[in-house]
């Protein structure tokens, strides 16, 4: 098998606390997003990925390796954690650098490599500042920039666009992007759904530390052919839209917003899909707009952990 | 690089950070005590009488241990408690070189902070020709007396920090049990008459100063000490020096298996 991350029947627990439960996933090359809500076990799963936790019971294999405490592996992976903590009194340069040296490189090499880091993750101006006085933002830029400092295959991101303004977060997944395109992989995991998805269709879902689906959007989408699905729709006629619709066999409910717009509940979509046009051409409507409000991804995951 | 020059550059790097630290400069402070005291209480007719309590019970008992937990706690409970232990273990290079470059870091710098001192209090005792030699507490201090008494400052620094290093690879807060076990637990059996003392660090240290001789610098010393035998220094060096290795042994068994949980 050519994943990257292989776990088998993976667990985690601290104590009586379930950290992961029978967890069994691969990731394939490319950008994953790992998503599940607070608590779900994300943090946790990575934290196992780079080796600074051991699986309570299971198997994982990173990049063909055993990951905890395996400096064979280190040089092949970059990880950005969570926990907003830098070394305070250095500079955010000086604390990629150090740990550049930390990891082998020569003086040089690592001063052109933290240098260069700096720069991607557009720190480049304050770079020489004490980490003390960054903001919240440009402390997540630092540490993106000591995961990918010293050009890893496989970059561990925990939440990397938290904290960041709109402008930066665009920067930096316009970041990922390109270092997916330069053929690294990428696990970044988020609760802030759009970005994900805007990011990659490839996507695993933990809930309460177990897997709960895997796979494109698209693929979690056709798993869930009972889930209710809505409709919005947007109409001058909005009121005799709703009567004629609530008539239908496979609508659960519609619900009138107001005068002329309505969502519509439905277990079949297809079905929808094909007697709409019939009913506007009889009713006459004047249909102006129709959205499914829960084509993303955002409502694939809350009918998921439901 | 090699293990043995990743070892040494987080000690450099460790140093450096140390220096410009709140707790070097605690240590620094509490190093200058010994040498205050013995300017500000010197008798220059009676050197002697005043050398043995600022030695032994002042810095040997108190100020080196204390100096030696505070700089050793830092080892990995520092990087613990500031949750920045994952980019260092997440690196390529070993655990036990994190550990043992950390420790040799804070070991050199509390040896040379205390021998400073110490050389400090036994230089300025030296100083004075005593008037008079009709009582032994009276005496000038024996000879190589200071030098003795600096290399165990520097030990006793040593030994202190080694076991804070070994704690803080399994307590977020090392100081806490450190200070427990040499100021309670050590005060206690230290200072117990008997064969008691045996189970103590401070019976060892004070081995390197007493030397069974009638003349001695033990004849000074508070009564209270000289209710052990003593070994010769130099097994009481060799049994010092042994469980400052088995302690880096356990800190590096400990470290290198360790999960070290980081709550965001």
């Amino acid at each position: 098998m050519n994943a990257l991350i292989e776990a088998h029947n993976l667990g985690k627990w601290y104590g009586e606390v379930i950290g992961l439960s029978d967890l069994s996933v691969n990731f394939a090359p490319g950008i994953t997003g790992l998503l599940g809500p607070n608590g779900a076990g994300k943090s946790t799963f990575m934290r196992i990925i780079v080796g600074e936790l051991k699986p309570s019971r299971g198997e994982l294999k990173v990049l063909d390796m055993t990951p905890f405490a395996n400096r064979k592996l280190y040089p092949y992976l970059g990880f950005a954690p969570q926990q907003d903590a830098l070394y305070e009194s250095m500079t955010g340069y000086g604390f990629v650098r150090h740990l550049l040296r930390l990891g082998g490189f020569t003086r040089s090499d690592a001063s052109a490599r933290a240098k260069r880091a700096m720069e991607q993750v557009g720190l480049q101006d304050a770079m020489n500042r004490p980490c003390k006085g960054y903001s919240k933002g440009m402390r997540q830029r630092t540490r993106l920039a000591q995961a990918i400092a010293h050009d890893p295959e496989l970059l561990v991101l925990d939440e990397p666009l938290t904290g960041l303004d709109p402008v930066a977060r665009r920067q930096i997944m316009e970041l990922f992007r390109s270092l997916a395109e330069a053929g690294k992989s990428l696990i970044v995991s988020s609760h802030v759904l759009h970005e994900v998805q805007s990011l990659t269709d490839s996507i695993v879902l933990l809930h309460r530390g177990r897997l709960l689906a895997q796979g494109t959007v698209g693929d979690i989408r056709s798993l869930l052919s009972s889930h209710p699905r809505e409709v919005a729709l947007s109409a001058r006629k909005a009121r005799e839209l709703a009567v004629a619709l609530v008539a239908r066999p496979h609508v659960q409910r519609v619900e009138l917003v107001d005068d002329e717009n309505l969502v519509v509940r439905t277990r079949q979509l297809d079905a929808l899909y094909e007697e709409l046009p019939g009913m506007v051409q009889n009713l006459q409507p004047g249909l102006r707009s129709m959205k499914s409000s829960d084509a993303n991804l955002e409502s694939v995951f809350d009918f998921l952990v439901q | 690089m090699q293990p043995i020059a990743q070892t040494f550059f987080v000690a450099g790097h460790q140093a450096r950070q140390l220096l410009s630290s709140r707790r070097f400069w605690m240590v620094v402070v509490i190093a200058l005590l010994p040498p205050f005291l013995a300017h500000l209480t010197v008798d220059p007719e009676r050197p002697m009488h005043h050398f043995a309590p600022v030695a032994v019970l002042l810095s040997l008992n108190i100020l080196a241990p204390l100096a030696g937990l505070l700089l050793g706690s830092t080892v990995i409970s520092e990087e613990v408690e500031a949750k920045t232990l994952t980019y260092v273990f997440t690196r390529p290079i070993p655990r036990v070189s994190l550990f043992l470059g950390r420790w040799l870091a804070c070991t050199l710098v509390v040896s040379a902070v205390l021998a400073i001192s110490g050389a400090y209090v036994g230089w300025h005792a030296d100083q004075f020709e005593p008037a008079s030699f009709s009582k032994p507490s009276h005496g000038p201090l024996p000879a190589g007396l200071a030098m003795r008494f600096v290399g165990a400052m520097v030990l006793c620094g040593a030994l202190y920090t080694t076991l804070a290093a070994g704690l803080s690879t399994t307590w977020r807060r090392p100081i806490v049990f450190g200070l427990g076990y040499a100021f309670v637990w050590e005060m206690v059996v230290a200072n117990l008459p008997g064969s008691t003392q045996r189970l103590s660090m401070q019976y060892y240290l004070r081995g390197l100063l007493i030397e069974p001789s009638p003349d001695s610098f033990e004849r000074r010393l508070p009564p209270f000490i000289l209710q052990a035998e003593y070994l010769p220094p130099l097994d009481s060096l060799t049994r010092l020096l042994g469980f400052m290795v088995f302690l880096l042994i356990v800190g590096s068994f400990t470290v290198r298996r360790k999960q070290y949980l980081l709550s965001s």
